[in-house]
C-alpha cells in the first residue's frame, strides 16, 4: 500500500473529524442540557450553510462575514425554536427525562421534515455553495507528500477555535456555569437562584447558534450542499455524541475527531481489499459499527456520565 | 415583639386525592433553629418544597419578610434570601466544591451585583468554614456522602441566605460526623446569625439544638413548643406510638 495514499486519508479524515465533532456541539448541549433530541440537527447545520451561500451568490458577501451572519440566525433561530416549539414540553422542571426526549423527538422531527422540504422546493434540491471561493492566496497546500485543501485546513481550524471559545464559555462565565448546573441538575440549580427557563432558551440560542455556524465548516468541506447532505451529517451526529459523552462539549470533539479518523483510514483499506467504488459507503457504515460498540461497552461514552 | 421572618398561614398541598399537608400555620422567629419533626410521610419534605417555591400550594399563604411568597417559581425565592440543602444530596457533581459554591454565590442574594473574583471570595470563606478547605478543588462527585452534605451547606451559605432549611442534613451520618455538622449548625446559625428550619429524623440532635419544635403527622401540624413541651404531648406520643419505644425514650428522657 502507499504511504502517502494513507497519510493523506488520515490527515483528511482527521480535518473532516474536527468539523464533525464542532458540528455535534450543538446536539449534544441540547440533549446534555434539556433532554431535546434535536432530529432537526441535520437542517439546522443547512440553515447556516444556505444562508452563507446565499449571501455570497446573491450580494457577493464574503463567506466569512456570512458565517457571523449564520451565528446570528442560528441564535435568533434558538430562541425562536425554544419558544415555539420546545418551552411547553422542557420549561417545567418536574416532567419526567424519558417522556421529555420523546417529545422534543417528535417535535424536532416535524420540524426536521418541514425544513428539509422548504429546502427542497427553494432550491428544487439543486447544490448551492460557494464555488471556487476559498481562504487565502491559494487553494491548495501541500506537507510533504500531503496536499490539503486550504478550505479544508482552515476549517479543521476553525473546528478548534469554536470548540475552545465554547469550552471557555461554559467554564468561565457566569450563564456557562448556570448551563452547566441546570444540566447537572435542573431543580437544585433553581433552588440556588438560577432561573431554568432563561437558562434551557440560552441553551438553545448557543446550541443552535453554534449548529448554524456549523454549517460554515460543512459548506467549506463539501463546497456545495443539498437538503440530503443533513441525512450525512445528522446521524454521524448522533454517533459522536453518543461516543463522546452526553453533554461533553470536549467529547463531541475527540468523538468527532475519531470518527473521521476511523472513517479515512477505513477508506483506504476497502479501497485497498475491496474496491475503491465501495470505499466511501462502507467507511460511513463503520461509524455506526462504533456506535453500535459503544452502547453495548461504554454506554456512557467517553466522556460522559451516567 | 417578635421579629418574625417566615409566617406560614393554613398552607395545604395535595397530590391528586393525598392531602400532604393539611392547613398547617406556624411562625419562624428571626435567628431561631426551628425543628420540623414527624413520622415517614408527615409532609414535611413536602412543606419544604412549598416553601421554597418547587411546589405551588393549592391553599394558604407563605409570608416571608413579610413579602407573600406563595406560588412565587423557585429561582426567586432563592435570591430572596431562602436557601436549602436536599435529603437527597444534589451537587453539581461535574464542578468542582469552589466551582459548587460559587454558583450560590453568583445566583444568590447578590446575583447581578457580584463579580466573578468577589464569588469566589464569598465561595471558598464558606467552603473553608464548613470544614472542606482543603477539598476546594475536588471534584464534587469524589466527595463522601458527609462532605457531600457539608458540600450542599456551603453552597447554601454562599448565596448569602437569611433562611436555611436544612432537609435530614444528618441522615446517614456516623455519630461522629453527626457531632461535626451540630456543631456546623450551631456555629451557622451564631456566627452568621441564619435562620434555620431543620427537618430531622435524628431525634436526640434535633431536640438538642433546636429551640423550639413543630409536629407534623398526617400533614397537619398536631404540637408546636419548646423541645420538653413537645416531648410531653399526648397526641405526639400517640403519633409516634407506631414506633412506641421512640415516644417512651422522649418520654423518659424529658421527664427525668
Amino acid at each position: 500500500m502507499d504511504v502517502s495514499i494513507l497519510a493523506i486519508n488520515v490527515v483528511s479524515g482527521l480535518m473532516w473529524g474536527c468539523v464533525l465533532g464542532v458540528a455535534a456541539i450543538g446536539l449534544t448541549l441540547l440533549w446534555g442540557v434539556m433532554k431535546v433530541v434535536n432530529l432537526a440537527h441535520g437542517e439546522l447545520l443547512l440553515l447556516g450553510g444556505y444562508a452563507i451561500a446565499w449571501l455570497y451568490v446573491t450580494y457577493g458577501l464574503n463567506p466569512l462575514v456570512g458565517a457571523l451572519a449564520a451565528l446570528a440566525i442560528g441564535v435568533a433561530a434558538g430562541a425562536a425554536i425554544y419558544w415555539a416549539l420546545l418551552h411547553k414540553l422542557v420549561g417545567k422542571v418536574d416532567i419526567i427525562t424519558l417522556r421529555i426526549e420523546m417529545s422534543t423527538l417528535l417535535m424536532m422531527f416535524a420540524l426536521s421534515i418541514a425544513l428539509y422540504n422548504v429546502y427542497s422546493h427553494v432550491t428544487r434540491s439543486e447544490p448551492r455553495g460557494i464555488g471556487l471561493w476559498h481562504v487565502g492566496p491559494t487553494s491548495v497546500v501541500k506537507f510533504g507528500p500531503v496536499a490539503v485543501q486550504m478550505n479544508h485546513l482552515f476549517a479543521a481550524v476553525l473546528a478548534l477555535f469554536i470548540t475552545i471559545a465554547v469550552h471557555l464559555f461554559l467554564t468561565r462565565t457566569m450563564v456557562g456555569k448556570a448551563i452547566r448546573a441546570v444540566m447537572q441538575d435542573s431543580q437544585a440549580a433553581a433552588l440556588v437562584g438560577i432561573d431554568p427557563v432563561k437558562i434551557k432558551m440560552f441553551t438553545a440560542m448557543l446550541a443552535i447558534g453554534v449548529t448554524a455556524l456549523s454549517g460554515f465548516l460543512v459548506l467549506l468541506y463539501e463546497s456545495s450542499i443539498i437538503p440530503g447532505t443533513a441525512y450525512k451529517y445528522a446521524p454521524l451526529g448522533f454517533v459522536i455524541v453518543v461516543l463522546g459523552g452526553l453533554g461533553s462539549i470536549l467529547g463531541s470533539f475527540i468523538g468527532g475527531v475519531i470518527i473521521g479518523v476511523v472513517y479515512g483510514l477505513s477508506k483506504v483499506i476497502v479501497a485497498e481489499l475491496y474496491s475503491p467504488m465501495a470505499s466511501d459507503p462502507i467507511a460511513l457504515s463503520t461509524a455506526f459499527v462504533i456506535l453500535v460498540l459503544v452502547l453495548l461497552f461504554k454506554p456512557e461514552g467517553l466522556f460522559g456520565r451516567r | 415583639m417578635v421579629n418574625v421572618i417566615l409566617d406560614l398561614k393554613n398552607v395545604t398541598k395535595r397530590f391528586g386525592g393525598l392531602v400532604a399537608v393539611d392547613e398547617v400555620s406556624f411562625s419562624v422567629r428571626r435567628g431561631e433553629i426551628l425543628g420540623l419533626i414527624g413520622p415517614n410521610g408527615a409532609g414535611k419534605t413536602t412543606l419544604f418544597n412549598v416553601i421554597t417555591g418547587v411546589y405551588k400550594p393549592e391553599g394558604g399563604r407563605v409570608i416571608f419578610k413579610g413579602v407573600d411568597i406563595t406560588g412565587m417559581p423557585a429561582h426567586r425565592i432563592a435570591k430572596m434570601g431562602i436557601a436549602k440543602t436536599h435529603q437527597i444530596v444534589k451537587p453539581f457533581n461535574d464542578m468542582t466544591v469552589l466551582e459548587n459554591a460559587m454558583i450560590g454565590a453568583l445566583f444568590g442574594k447578590r446575583s447581578g451585583k457580584i463579580g466573578m473574583g468577589e464569588a469566589r471570595e464569598v465561595a471558598r470563606r464558606m467552603v473553608e468554614f464548613v470544614g472542606l478547605g482543603e477539598k476546594a478543588n475536588h471534584l464534587a462527585s469524589q466527595l463522601t456522602l458527609h462532605e457531600k452534605k457539608l458540600l450542599e451547606i456551603a453552597r447554601a451559605l454562599s448565596a448569602e441566605p437569611e433562611l436555611l432549611l436544612l432537609d435530614e442534613a444528618l441522615a446517614g451520618l456516623n455519630p461522629r460526623e453527626i457531632e461535626e455538622s451540630l456543631g456546623l449548625i450551631k456555629r451557622v446559625n451564631e456566627e452568621m446569625g441564619v435562620t434555620i428550619i431543620m427537618v430531622e429524623h435524628v431525634m436526640h440532635a434535633v431536640m438538642n439544638i433546636a429551640e423550639r419544635i413543630v409536629v407534623l403527622h398526617y400533614g397537619r401540624k398536631i404540637s408546636e413548643g419548646s423541645p420538653e413541651e413537645v416531648a410531653n404531648d399526648p397526641e405526639v406520643i400517640t403519633a409516634y406510638l407506631g414506633d412506641p419505644s421512640l415516644a417512651l425514650r422522649f418520654v423518659r428522657r424529658r421527664g427525668a
